[in-house]
């Protein structure tokens, strides 16, 4: 009895119990961090499409870090992070299965986005990067997001 | 005899110019639907609720209003109204029924549009697909009633009168057409707009200022507010979200280019 006490004992301590009891300002904060990297490559996609800037070169690492970004997307909403200081709205958690098909097609505009880019015809990713935001970003800030303060 | 005569020409003569503009192209009328934003309040999008049919709850500090069908069904709907009074709910709140509509409807902002234009609006409205849905009453405060919208349109009208009207296209857009006051203009305690504040933003709505001040846009380039109302991106690269990314989506990015440079350069200097 006391051997089967302690092996539950240990696994509660273990990591993965651990990473399951994620504290929700911390998750929230999270969130934010994956959030601001996503604006900070989009941002660095339209100066390069608009040719503001000539990183062409650079062009798909940022693609890249936007898939890597976007696979994490179904996973940074955790129950219980519905309150305090965010301004994620409450139909996210209330129809999960609207808002995971809502990020599906966000992560399907992305790849469609990724597909023009590899072309490297600077005008067409340009075009390109309007419909994906208006299709990943856009669409999910209508619905999921509340404005900000 | 004589006077009925009169009385007949006076009316035959002002509905002239009336009707012969009135029947326009549906393109006319499609385009200032746009513009009046008719699309984002009266359809529950939250809900991939059917175009145009109402049920979208809008909270207010007032209380939960449930925006109606404005489907051509003759029941539910708009489609057994006449002209006189789809003019009259539009310009003047008032509805078919003789009841005073809640001001949550801009018609406060909408009693400047043209005849013509109110009824090039009613006439694509009446090609849209028929819905039969019908919706519950508002939900609002208890010391709410619409026996009071009366004298609530007279204190707001001798209270807007002291702010002359803006005439310019650019103004029958964003004043009369996109009723963004209605948004980002602070209310006063009975809920009418404070005009001495315009567009200095609304606290409860989370609207921002969108004065030419540095609070407001000040620092917008031509470019940030076109990316702004033609893709709804901010000038941090975020895009709007809420109720402004119905505006953008079913609003302003259908502006002409005519229109959206015009509203841009006014925003850019009206006080």
């Amino acid at each position: 009895m006391k051997k089967i006490s302690l092996f539950l004992l240990c696994l509660l301590l273990t990591p993965v119990g651990m990473a399951q009891d994620i504290e929700p300002e911390d998750a929230i904060k999270y969130r934010k961090a994956i959030m601001s990297a996503i604006k900070g490559h989009n941002n660095a996609i339209r100066s390069i499409v608009s040719s503001k800037v000539p990183f062409s070169n650079r062009l798909n690492d940022h693609v890249m870090s936007l898939q890597q970004l976007y696979a994490e997307l179904d996973q940074i909403f955790p129950e219980g992070s519905d309150f305090g200081k965010t301004n994620a709205k409450e139909a996210i958690w209330d129809d999960p299965d609207k808002f995971n098909a809502t990020i599906k097609k966000s992560q399907e505009a992305l790849d469609t986005f990724a597909a023009v880019i590899a072309k490297g015809n600077l005008s067409e990713s340009a075009s390109a990067a309007k419909k994906f935001g208006k299709e990943s970003c856009g669409s999910c800030h209508k619905l999921y997001k509340k404005k900000d303060n | 005899m004589y006077p009925f005569i009169q009385s007949y020409l006076f009316w035959l003569l002002l509905a002239l110019p009336i009707f012969a503009v009135a029947d326009n192209s549906e393109n006319r009328g499609e385009y200032l639907f746009h513009l009046a934003n008719c699309y984002g309040c009266h359809t529950d999008v939250e809900n991939n609720g059917t175009p145009l049919a109402g049920g979208r709850r809008l909270e207010t500090e007032f209380g939960t209003f449930i925006t109606p069908n404005i489907t051509s069904d003759e029941e539910a709907g708009i489609g057994s109204w006449t002209d006189f009074q789809f003019v009259n709910a539009v310009k003047h709140g008032i509805a078919p029924s003789g009841l005073n509509y809640y001001p949550a409807f801009p018609y406060t902002s909408y009693r400047n549009m043209t005849v013509n234009d109110i009824l090039a609006i009613k006439k694509y409205l009446m090609t849209t697909q028929p819905s039969s849905l019908k919706h519950p009453d508002h939900e609002l405060k208890f010391y709410l009633f619409r026996q009071f919208m009366p004298v609530w349109n007279w204190i707001n009208n001798y209270l807007q009168a002291r702010h002359p009207v803006r005439i310019n296209r650019a103004a029958y857009v964003v004043d009369t057409l996109g009723h963004c006051h209605e948004c980002h203009t602070p209310r006063n305690f009975l809920g009418m707009l404070d005009m001495q504040q315009r567009f200095q933003g609304n606290e409860s709505l989370k609207a921002p200022d969108i004065t030419p001040s540095e609070k407001g846009l000040g620092d917008w380039s031509k470019s940030e507010l076109e990316e702004l109302f033609t893709e709804g991106i901010l000038p941090d690269g975020d895009y709007v979200s809420d109720h402004m990314a119905e505006v953008v989506e079913f609003s302003t990015s259908q502006w002409s280019d005519e229109d959206l440079q015009a509203v841009i350069t006014f925003l850019r200097k009206v006080d």
